[in-house]
């Protein structure tokens, strides 16, 4: 039985940059009502954050008192990605590492108390925070001891393995996606490849959101299928309305076709774009709506607007959660056509709003729903096809909402933690039962 | 027809009672939203509506796995027990179209065995169709009618009973198919209308006169048709001595064994031994002093009905619930439905041959059952039936409504076209303007009916 555990996370609402604050917050809340204890570790932010069914600890240096370096070791987290599986020799803190002075360590300091946040790039920030982190469980681990380290994604992957390093815990590493997925393989960051190669290769169990993730961990990355677990994300469908609700434009009512989700490459919106000048060809009613923010907003508009269909489409820019719900209610059909999407949760979303669905066969999300539509992401005709189809016949628009409220009401992160627990179960046993014990610094 | 030595020991002898169900759909295409209202004229709408590959390949492969091997074996089991051994079959006029198609030699082995004269075929609706459910009875009478005429011409014999569609029943159609003259009906033994009595028996239908009843034994029929190959079974493996001891320790007079013809090679592989134990069945039940084989009719015309049965809402051997939910349990089903019905008006204005066999051949009804959203059990059935493995209903109702849609559309134009070339010209038709109307309004969103 699991019973306490160390979780490091880049979010946690409400600092929320994606899906991974949503993910962290509605995952430990449902754990903690299993049972299970969780000191949470996040990066330093402005906000004061705390809930009920957890503890924090923002990264930081103020938590350590003088006294605490002597029993620590302060070997640097290995950020340079030559460290991969079975090197443990550079990780026994020997002397091959470098070790931060004294003085390094009090520059650091000095900077945070100067700074509400770390004060530095994007890269360094991530590997104080990691290192950070690493210190940290090591100090409460040698208080009251934790069963397990589970980790978000690569950014904070490399204090996990150190962590496993150094104290022997089993470690859980939850890929929410990978850099191929975010990039949609084009000019993916090798450094942020290699953490993930090692975190995958390293951790006594893995934790993918679906079964298009786990093939591609396992064929990019050489994953141990032994240690690969799906653990399908999950909704909390009590927090949407599912009132529909007709959008009206000069006071006649239109049909809206809804995209909401970052403007990246990933994400496949161009092809939403093009899908929608093929529906405006047959109904030059409808309305499409783009919500979220991104690098290709601008592109998008210029695309929209040598399509002809620049007066159809609203760019809504980022839009929040509250507003949100309204918008899915108020939407006929929502599309997700991802590239590379290893879940999609916004499909569950405008689900548990009665908004009939059009995801890509390469989402996640489409292995884990019934009640939805799927298409290719390059195939515009049958696309716009769907959504002509999903707005025409009243009967399947109806259908699809019933059913679609029913199933999302029906996934729940209970689900999820029980799964989750289960993973974190088999990780000690595979810590502790197919190797030999850590050495434990 | 009954041999007169069969009369004076019958009632101390349970009859078993085999009807097989032979049929094969005739498959949609896969139709684009942007295809509809595309040009075409009547006479090729089938090669855009109907999957002729697809078609192709399900019947070769049904011809393999069951209909030649099987109605080979049943020929010698025909031929070897001089009357012994009887049984029915209903064979859909969409499988036998498709057999004249792609293997004649299918239709010269059903003809073989009803040339023996112990073969009792059974009446149905040429296509499979729901039209007992129409609100105008003619529809459903024609297609029986037209059945009636293919067997004849095909097989050479004139049925003298009815089963309809997946056994769908109700007082209503025993009251038309009793009024079409046929002197028997068969559908599903089904509990919760049957009570305390046994489905073993011969009944009549509530409010008929000459009809009778024969209900199915589900328990006894599933044993063969669902759970042969079943390893989990605890009856596992099932033998041929095995069951008809069941059959001959089983209490009543006819014990009803419908099943699909597919059940022998193809939803039971041969390697499942399937054939053997139907090679082996007729000699284990006729080793029994108490078992004796016999057909629908023979069996409705020899026993007095034990009682009467009233079904005032259909009734159908489908799914857990026996009624017509596999075809009309959600609304994208009961709207392709009740636009397939109304367009019943338009068709017959028409008056175009091709044009009604392709609106018939669209009423079969398992275009509906790949509509069926229903959960886990009855969903893991539907798709081992559904040539459409990788797309779901909603797929299926979309490119099902694209194809209405524009079926809807050349029926227009047909209607259209035959105002023009009656009218002289310069005269306005009030129908032609009625029905440019209709399209107008209809066209973009299809009527959707509510049902109670």
């Amino acid at each position: 039985m699991v019973v306490r555990v160390a979780m490091l996370g880049w979010e946690f609402p409400p600092f929320v940059s994606g899906g991974l604050g949503t993910h962290c917050y509605e995952l430990t809340r449902a754990l903690s009502k299993r049972g299970v204890e969780i000191d949470f570790f996040m990066p330093k932010t402005t906000f004061k954050i705390s809930e009920p069914w957890l503890s924090i600890y923002p990264a930081d240096w103020s938590f350590f008192q003088e006294y605490d370096f002597q029993n620590i070791s302060l070997t640097p987290v290995d950020y340079s990605g030559y460290c991969g599986a079975g090197s443990t020799s550079s990780c026994n803190g020997t002397l091959q590492d470098a070790v931060f002075s004294e003085k390094a360590i009090s520059e650091y300091a000095n900077q945070q108390v100067q700074s509400k946040s770390y004060g530095l790039g994007f890269f360094e920030a991530v590997k104080l925070y990691n290192y950070l982190s690493v210190l940290m469980v090591q100090k409460l681990h040698s208080q009251k001891p934790y069963d397990l380290v589970h980790c978000h994604d690569w950014i904070s992957a490399r204090a996990g393995m150190q962590i496993q390093r150094r104290t022997g815990l089993a470690l859980v590493t939850t890929i929410h996606s990978t850099e191929y997925d975010r990039t949609a393989s084009m000019w993916p960051f090798e450094q942020i490849l290699n953490v993930e190669k090692d975190a995958v290769q390293q951790s006594d169990q893995v934790i993918t959101v679906s079964k298009r993730s786990a093939q591609l961990l396992t064929d990019r990355f050489g994953a141990d299928l032994h240690r690969l677990n799906v653990v399908y994300n999950a909704i909390d469908a009590s927090k949407f309305q599912t009132r529909k609700e007709t959008y009206f434009e000069s006071q006649k009512p239109v049909k809206v076709v809804l995209y909401h989700g970052r403007l990246s490459v990933q994400k496949g919106v161009e092809f939403f774009l093009k899908a929608a000048q093929k529906v405006l060809s047959v109904d030059r009613k409808v309305r499409f709506f783009i919500s979220g923010k991104g690098d290709l907003l601008p592109k998008l508009v210029e695309m929209a607007f040598d399509l002809g269909i620049s007066d159809r489409v609203t760019f809504l820019g980022y839009v929040s959660d509250e507003e949100m719900k309204k918008i899915f209610c108020t939407s006929d059909v929502l599309v997700l056509p991802s590239v590379s999407e290893p879940f999609g949760i916004v499909a569950l979303e405008a689900m548990a709003s009665g908004t009939p669905a059009l995801v890509s066969k390469t989402s996640g999300v489409s292995e884990r729903v019934k009640n939805c539509l799927t298409v290719d992401f390059w195939d515009t005709d049958e696309m716009a096809a769907k959504v002509l189809a999903m707005l025409n016949y009243p009967s399947l628009s109806e259908e699809m909402r019933q059913n679609s409220i029913e199933e999302a009401a029906s996934i729940t992160w209970d689900e999820v933690a029980r799964q989750t627990v289960d993973v974190y179960e088999l990780a000690i046993r595979t810590r502790y039962c197919s190797r030999p014990a850590a050495i434990v610094i | 027809m009954q041999p007169a030595s069969r009369d004076s020991d019958l009632r101390a002898m349970t009859q078993v009672c085999m009807c097989f169900h032979v049929h094969q759909p005739i498959r949609l295409s896969r139709f684009s939203y942007f295809k509809i209202g595309s040009q075409g004229d009547s006479a090729s709408l089938d090669a855009q509506y109907f999957d002729e590959g697809m078609n192709k390949h399900y019947f070769n492969k049904a011809a393999d796995q069951c209909y030649i091997p099987t109605n080979k074996i049943l020929q010698n089991l025909l031929d070897s027990s001089a009357g012994k051994f009887r049984f029915s079959l209903s064979i859909t006029g969409t499988l036998l179209e498709q057999a004249k198609k792609y293997r004649p030699e299918v239709i010269d082995s059903f003809k073989a065995l009803c040339s023996t004269g112990y073969v009792d075929v059974l009446d149905e609706t040429y296509y499979h169709s729901l039209s007992s459910l129409y609100a105008d009875a003619s529809e459903f009478k024609e297609q029986v009618m037209q059945h009636n005429a293919i067997i004849r011409d095909l097989l050479g014999v004139s049925p003298q009973s009815f089963r309809n569609t997946e056994a769908i029943y109700s007082n209503k159609i025993a009251h038309a198919v009793e009024a079409m003259g046929y002197k028997a009906i068969i559908t599903e033994g089904v509990d919760h209308i049957l009570g305390w009595r046994s489905p073993n028996y011969v009944y009549k239908p509530a409010g008929c006169k000459s009809i009778r009843l024969l209900m199915r034994n589900y328990k006894l029929s599933d044993d063969v048709g669902f759970r042969f190959s079943a390893k989990s079974w605890k009856e596992w493996p099932l033998t041929a001595d095995k069951y008809a001891s069941w059959l001959s320790a089983t209490p009543g007079q006819v014990i009803n064994l419908f099943m699909d013809y597919e059940t022998f090679g193809e939803h039971h592989w041969k390697d499942t031994g399937i054939l053997d134990f139907l090679n082996a069945l007729p000699s284990q039940c006729l080793a029994h002093d108490n078992l004796q084989f016999s057909t629908v009719t023979q069996a409705a015309s020899e026993f007095s009905p034990a009682d009467q049965v009233n079904v005032p809402y259909e009734i159908s051997w489908a799914d857990a619930e026996r009624n017509t939910s596999t075809w009309l349990g959600n609304r994208i089903q009961r709207a392709c439905f009740s636009e397939l019905e109304s367009l019943l008006v338009q068709v017959r204005m028409a008056n175009d041959s091709a044009i009604l066999d392709t609106y018939r051949k669209l009423q079969t009804s398992d275009h509906l059952m790949y509509l069926s959203t229903k959960g886990m059990s009855d969903r893991e059935v539907h798709n081992y039936f559904s040539p459409y493995k990788d797309s779901g209903p909603y797929d299926n109702f979309i490119s099902f409504m694209n194809i209405i849609s524009d079926f809807k559309e050349k029926v227009r134009a047909k209607i259209t076209l035959q105002e023009k070339e009656q009218q002289p010209k310069g005269a306005q038709s009030p129908l032609a303007e009625s029905g440019e109307d209709f399209a107008k309004q209809e066209l973009q969103t299809p009527k959707q009916v509510q049902f109670a």
